[in-house]
């Protein structure tokens, strides 16, 4: 009898446990499957998903795709209504087609609330929306900035020989002119580095941002918030004297670069660098924290890493007016350069709640930092907060001390909150346009044509794409992207 | 009876018909139907366009450039991978030491992914700011091979590294063909008074021409499909020098969606192939006839 009766305490016990723990579980036996980009981000999910596994007791299973088969893999599905993930972690130049398509939920307002959008840098805020409704989670941002090495630009043998040379300090170049004295002098010189300069310029591999990053100086005024296209009409800008003067000087600087550099991809430009090839590369944020890596790096532990925003020109095309604008300070707009990772939860999601629950966890902040401070992750810093804790960076992400982590976290600050800063362009159809610039880049430092040639030949494709995309629409979702009235006045 | 057997005839073949219609000739006419169409990934909606996809795609100058980049892959490519082919497998043929080990160390390119071929030849061995070549060139004093600047530099790479993975099928064939060639024909032909040279241009070569025709053929239809390579060493750079059909295809379908027009540049790929086939089948038997007959040589030297 005895034993009876302690085995249905046993049991009854065993049941309010299992009911307390399904309420303090809320997500237990739940799957929540997450698409991401295979390597770095897909790597890094499953210590950044640990701590909401734990805390909801749902699991997360990664599904990574390649990063070239990301867009048809998505939209194929979407568009076919399949199941595809729960969670979609995409790059942000992909919103206006899964906007568009009407893909993607909207982002809840209690996730809002929750979410603190105000700590995000304004660019990465407003990339999250579309027409005033956020429809995307924050996780990741992405920015262009100059590295250079600053054990070369502080020699003291070094600055006495440039300063005859060149007739003015070696300093920190603001001007893509500097910069290209500055990668004369170093390259093939037996000055501490083979190569003057690195940057992502392979097509297929990123050169419509390393070429967009130069021409931001050349074509984007401040007073104008459109870049790519006229908001009036959607004509391609790309042909016009401030974008043909960029790849002039781009290829007029080539001499100087590591020789692959018309093939390298972002991971081979972050290399040049840390491994002592290069004595500047401009690329995304990774190569700050990569070059503290010993495992990676020939200059870790050296401080010798830095960065600073991108240059720019002393000259501006005005296209507005249609004239070039001669300006006292150079002109050094920032450039959000793929904009970053974001999370979509498609429509179609099969655990939409548990989905929004761990999409509301990736973008918290603490998550955000510390996915942004340990190398390889693939997270850049998107929050204002990230960049904030310099001791988190300090210690996480290996600088040797916090001026050399101020310098790092100073070259994104001072870049995004650039009142000129330049957005990925993310109107639907933007791999087309993507692939047709990097097209004419690609003709024009191989000397298939001259720059004014490829850029005017890649302008008239990209006013073919708008026409064959439907200009009004184009045009709409271009005004809306630049946060302008959806109507041309 | 007649009738009865014809019946269970079909009621047989039935299955494996159907099979092939739904597997085979669906997508075929499928996909011919898409070329009329604009149809795009995740689109809403799809239209019928005419011959819209035709007619841009012969006003696309970047497709014309396509079409002659694939021919000059076909025709240099697959000639350099048959007559290396054909070289080292008369070299196999021969009796010598380590026989066995070379036979099998030539296979071994073969069995080797065309990725991760190009990869470690066009990205890292021709790497041009630290690989091999461009150590090895420095230290001679000839600079860096810029290869990804040029347009003929970027084709000979990729045709070099294309020869590479595949010669060994030719050694596999042509030496097969080889062993099968009775002996005592070439054996007579000595007997005759014919030169190594002659036994092998008169003798050996026309008796392997069938399998050389198959081969050539086959290994040509698969190089007119040539992607991977590219992909990995070019991106079809510089500018679209080293573009193939298929790789335009494949941005245009896969990276921009426009399904419809890339189905059309498919389905030019297919036509192309097809008379390049024809052609073909044409001139090696036009060879062959050559070969045997009016061409054949009068006298040996003794």
């Amino acid at each position: 009898m005895l034993k009876y009766g302690v085995g249905l305490m046993a049991l009854s016990s065993a049941l309010l446990c299992s009911s307390s723990w399904a309420q303090d579980l809320p997500f237990a036996g739940v799957n929540v499957i997450v698409a991401n980009n295979a390597g770095g981000n897909s790597d890094y999910m499953p210590t950044a998903v640990a701590g909401w596994e734990e805390a909801t007791g749902g699991s997360v299973s990664v599904e990574p795709i390649p990063f070239a088969d990301i867009k048809e893999k998505i939209l194929t599905a979407l568009g076919a209504d399949t199941f595809i993930a729960d969670l979609l972690v995409v790059p942000s130049g992909l919103a206006g087609d899964l906007i568009a398509g009407g893909y993607v939920m909207p982002v809840p307002e209690a996730s809002i609330e929750k979410l603190d959008y105000d700590d995000l840098f304004p660019g990465y805020r407003k990339n999250l929306s579309w027409d005033g409704v956020a429809y995307a989670w924050p996780w990741d941002g992405d920015v262009f900035t100059l590295n250079y090495r600053s054990d070369l630009f502080e020699n003291e043998e070094y600055k006495a020989a440039f300063a005859k040379e060149y007739g003015y300090d070696l300093d920190v170049p603001a001007t893509w002119k500097q910069y290209a004295d500055i990668a004369a002098f170093f390259s093939g010189t037996n000055r501490g580095v083979q190569f003057g300069w690195a940057e992502v310029g392979g097509r297929g591999s990123g050169s419509f941002h390393a070429f967009s990053a130069r021409a931001v100086g050349y074509a984007k005024a401040a007073a104008d918030p459109a870049f790519y296209f006229d908001p009036e009409t959607m004509d391609a800008r790309i042909g016009n004297p401030g974008f043909v003067k960029a790849l002039e000087d781009w290829k007029a600087a080539l001499p100087a670069a590591i020789p692959s550099v018309t093939t390298l991809g972002a991971f081979e430009t972050h290399m040049a660098f840390i491994t002592g090839q290069v004595a500047m590369a401009v690329d995304w944020t990774d190569t700050g924290v990569m070059g503290n890596d010993p495992t990676l790096s020939t200059i870790a532990g050296t401080g010798a890493n830095a960065a600073a925003i991108l240059p720019g020109s002393d000259t501006l095309w005005d296209a507005k007016a249609n004239s070039w604008e001669t300006l006292e300070t150079p002109n050094q707009p920032g450039y959000a350069a793929f904009g970053g990772w974001i999370v979509f939860i498609p429509k179609n999601s099969r655990n939409p709640e548990a989905a929004i629950s761990l999409a509301d966890h990736l973008g918290s902040a603490a998550i955000m930092t510390r996915a942004s401070q340990t190398p390889n992750s693939g997270v850049n810093p998107a929050r204002i907060s990230t960049l904030d804790d310099t001791a988190g960076w300090v210690n996480g992400a290996g600088f040797t001390d916090e001026a050399h982590a101020v310098n790092y976290l100073d070259s994104m600050r001072n870049s995004l909150l650039s009142e000129n800063l330049v957005y990925q362009l993310r109107i639907p159809g933007y791999s087309q346009y993507e692939e047709a610039l990097e097209l004419a880049i690609s003709e024009a430092l191989t000397d298939q044509k001259t720059p004014e040639q490829a850029l005017q030949d890649a302008a008239a494709s990209w006013n073919a794409i708008t026409d064959r995309l439907g200009r009004e629409k184009q045009l709409r979702y271009y005004r809306s992207d630049l946060g302008l009235s959806a109507d041309v006045q | 009876m007649n009738a009865r057997k014809k019946q269970s005839g079909t009621l047989f073949l039935a299955p494996a018909a159907s099979l092939m219609l739904v597997l085979s000739i669906f997508p075929l006419f499928y996909s011919l139907a898409l070329t009329f169409s604009d149809m795009r990934i995740a689109a809403q909606e799809v239209h019928f366009v005419g011959l819209d996809n035709w007619k841009r795609l012969f006003s696309d100058a970047r497709f014309g450039a396509t079409l002659i980049n694939t021919f000059v892959f076909v025709v240099v490519g697959v000639t350099a991978q048959f007559l290396l082919g054909l070289a080292l497998a008369v070299l196999l043929h021969q009796e010598f030491r380590g026989r066995r080990f070379f036979r099998i160390s030539f296979l071994l390119p073969m069995m080797m992914s065309p990725v991760a071929i190009s990869f470690v030849i066009g990205k890292l061995l021709f790497s041009e700011g630290v690989g091999p070549v461009t150590h090895l060139m420095q230290a001679l004093g000839m600079g860096p091979l810029l290869w990804s600047r040029s347009a003929l530099g970027s084709t000979m790479l990729l045709i070099a590294i294309d020869t590479w993975q595949w010669v060994p099928l030719f050694i596999v064939i042509l030496l097969a063909g080889l062993q099968s060639i009775d002996g005592e024909v070439q054996e007579a032909a000595r007997v005759d008074g014919a030169s190594r040279w002659q036994t092998f241009r008169y003798v050996t070569l026309p008796l392997l021409m069938p399998l050389c025709t198959v081969i050539i053929l086959i290994r040509s239809l698969e190089a007119f499909k040539i992607i991977d390579i590219i992909r990995v060493v070019t991106g079809g750079g510089p500018g679209s020098s080293t573009e193939s059909i298929t790789t335009y295809a494949y941005t245009m379908g896969i990276k921009n969606g426009e399904i419809g027009y890339a189905t059309t540049m498919a389905y030019v790929l297919l036509i192309a192939m097809t008379i390049y086939a024809v052609l073909f089948l044409k001139l090696a038997r036009r060879v062959s006839n050559w070969k045997y007959s009016d061409n054949t040589p009068k006298e040996v030297s003794p």
